[in-house]
């Protein structure tokens, strides 16, 4: 399902519609107990009334004292049904409200026993409670009777049916308002997002070039994100054209001294030592600009690349290019030692003082690796020491390397390695420092990232 | 030594064949990765030379293919990014050095020979057996001391005598790896030019550096100074 909205909608229509249906079964079926309930004890009630008020004739019969005090029983249409039924199963009485027929079907009681039914009789649904009872007879013999009492069961009906429209009608209406109440709800809770979608459109558009605006807490983690992406981006973007105007303007000039130089040649022998010359510079230009403009830089959204993996390519790479001078290579990395960045912009950056530390060294190179906690970011900083067993750093090489910014350009050969992964370090915000070991005398290369969130 | 060159700029590939042949070897030029497939399974190479932007298939793929396939030949690759990425890349495949474009053809050269040397078991720069010492990376040769002067193809030709010293090699083998360009008029030749070299390096016929074994072909035996 694409849509959060939807998504959302969705669920909560079931949920809602779920939870009225369910509480509405539950009052439905709870009132229509009690209704039973009622019917029930009415009926006992009944029963006990015509109890108190008949009195049994020896010949078997009833004959009732005194006025019933239930009318209902007297009156035709009251739906509400009396009979006593004597020892032999006989009818000893019936109420007025019978009409002269039995509307009670006839089941003898044994003593104390009781028994509820709902049946129907001539059309009619009917309620009745039947209970045996015997009355103390001066010849000393219990006799039983049955007293039944029965109610038209379409009262009860049509109470359940009114009750039924207005709980219904009712639920019904209070879910209709919550579904709408719950869509505004939506609109509003969606609110930061449709915003933020606005406003990417509006970078898009480039009226904008970062996401502006209070997000809440959930929004964060994408539009900082994004925010950090753009950034970096633009940064990029940025320094391919100057790398680019670099590049053109560095070009030029050995371009410009080639032109120069052939009109003014009078000799093909030197002519031939200038071009070489001077198409060295070119290319040296080319690779040291090209390879400063791709470094990414990025920390945004990139994982975590394992240190010692890639230390241990450029080694085995590094091993068979200058297998003939044999250098004893020790990694010792922390198995946990990130960097938090683009992959080949390490390859870069090791590869260029590995190699460096090949040329230079006599038979030694040691790499360390280690993870450096940075307090206060969740993913820790990094810090690698090269170390060879040459003759040390040159200070013109520790000059160059100090210097900032776009204008070290090296222009020959020595240090440009260096001078390259000087850069990419400080694309990452970290350090590149090259001094010469105390021990032992070689050059000694350190780079130090910082942590990241 | 017989060279593998498989490169697609036409005129870096004929330059190169040019300069190769100069120095006495044997090359194979293909233009593309195909061709470079295809030359590398059929002939026994020394050495290979293989640029990486390739049409057809791909540098590091054609390398790949044929370590897979158990050539164990040395590969050179040429790069035109200085990118540590392409060079590892590369190396990892199988590659066992590189060189940035554009480059010198003395440093290629010096890395060929390093890498043949290598890969016939000398880890040193010269080739000493018995009076007879080769340097290889200056590529002269000194008997008993004297510096002795040859030409590419007897220099050459000598080397891999040497680097496979007690191997018989059949003229068609020195003919397959060397180069000369008196070898498309007569393939006999090659009689000649040993008979030459054998001048050269041994005017007294007192060592007798290299042997002829009729019907089979030459041998530079460990221990020369005569049977």
């Amino acid at each position: 399902m694409n849509s959060l909205h939807l998504r959302l909608s969705i669920a909560l229509t079931l949920v809602i519609s779920v939870f009225f249906a369910i509480t509405g079964f539950m009052l439905d079926e709870t009132y229509r107990r009690s209704l039973e309930t009622a019917l029930e004890e009415r009926l006992q009630a009944q029963a006990s009334a015509l109890i108190a008020a008949a009195s049994p004739r020896t010949d078997g019969g009833i004959e009732l004292l005194k006025e019933i005090p239930i009318p209902a029983f007297s009156s035709p249409d009251s739906g509400l049904y009396g009979q006593i039924l004597g020892p032999n199963g006989q009818v000893a009485w019936l109420s007025p409200s019978s009409g002269g027929t039995t509307q009670i079907a006839i089941h003898s009681m044994r003593l104390g026993e009781e028994h509820w039914q709902k049946h129907t009789q001539d059309k009619t649904p009917l309620a009745t409670y039947d209970l045996g009872v015997s009355w103390d007879f001066p010849t000393g013999d219990p006799r039983v009777y049955t007293i039944s009492v029965g109610e038209d069961l379409r009262t009860l009906a049509s109470r359940l049916d009114e009750f039924r429209k207005l709980l219904w009608g009712a639920l019904l209406g209070v879910t209709f308002a919550l579904l709408v109440v719950h869509a505004l709800i939506l609109r509003w809770g969606l609110k930061p997002q449709r915003r933020a979608a606005e406003d990417l459109r509006a970078i898009e558009n480039g009226e904008k070039d970062r996401l502006e605006g209070d997000y809440p807490r959930e929004l964060r983690a994408l539009t900082d994100n994004l925010n950090g992406l753009l950034r970096v981006e633009r940064e990029h973007s940025t320094r391919y054209r100057h790398s680019l105007d670099d590049l053109a303007h560095s070009l030029k000039t050995p371009l410009a001294v080639l032109r120069a130089e052939m009109e003014n040649a009078h000799e093909i022998a030197n002519l031939n030592e200038l071009v070489g010359d001077q198409i060295d510079r070119l290319s040296r230009q080319i690779d040291y600009q090209l390879r400063r403009a791709a470094g990414s830089g990025r920390t945004q959204l990139m994982g975590t690349v394992a240190v010692k993996e890639i230390a241990n390519k450029v080694i085995a790479a590094l091993k068979k290019v200058y297998a003939e001078k044999a250098i004893e290579f020790t990694l010792d990395a922390d198995p946990d030692a990130g960097f938090h960045g683009d992959e080949d912009d390490l390859l870069e950056v090791l590869g260029n003082v590995l190699d460096n530390a090949c040329i230079w060294c006599r038979k030694r190179i040691r790499v360390e690796a280690r993870s450096v906690p940075d307090s206060g970011r969740r993913r820790s900083g990094l810090k690698i020491l090269i170390r060879d067993d040459g003759p040390g750093i040159d200070a013109t090489v520790q000059d160059q390397l100090a210097e900032r910014g776009a204008s070290a350009h090296p222009e020959h050969g020595h240090g440009i390695g260096l001078a390259m992964s000087r850069d990419i370090v400080n694309l990452y915000g970290g350090k590149l420092e090259a001094d010469t070991c105390c021990e032992t005398g070689g050059t000694c290369v350190t780079l130090s990232f910082p942590g990241l969130d | 030594m017989r060279v593998l060159l498989v490169e697609d700029e036409p005129r870096l590939r004929s330059y190169l064949e040019e300069q190769l042949r100069g120095q006495g070897c044997a090359v194979d030029a293909a233009s593309d990765g195909e061709e470079g497939l295809y030359f590398g399974r059929e002939h026994p190479f020394d050495v290979a030379i293989v640029d990486l932007g390739l049409p057809k298939l791909p540098g590091i793929e054609l390398i790949r293919t044929l370590r897979s396939e158990g050539h164990k030949f040395p590969i050179l690759i040429l790069t035109a990014q200085g990118r540590w990425q392409e060079k590892v890349s590369g190396l990892e495949a199988g590659a066992d050095d590189y060189l940035v474009k554009p480059f010198h053809f003395e440093e290629l050269m010096a890395r060929l020979n390093a890498l043949v040397r290598r890969a016939a078991g000398w880890s040193q720069g010269t080739l000493k057996i018995g009076r007879i010492e080769l340097d290889s990376v200056k590529q002269t040769v000194r008997i008993e001391d004297r510096p002795v002067s040859l030409t590419a193809f007897e220099y050459k030709a000598l080397e891999y005598l040497m680097l496979h010293a007690d191997r018989v090699i059949s003229k068609t083998e020195l003919t397959e790896h060397l180069y000369d360009q008196d070898f498309d008029r007569d393939s006999n030749v090659i009689e000649v030019f040993i008979g030459r070299l054998r001048r050269k390096i041994d005017p007294e016929g007192r060592l007798q550096p290299i042997e002829t074994l009729r019907g089979r072909g030459y041998r530079f035996p460990m221990n020369p100074g005569g049977s």
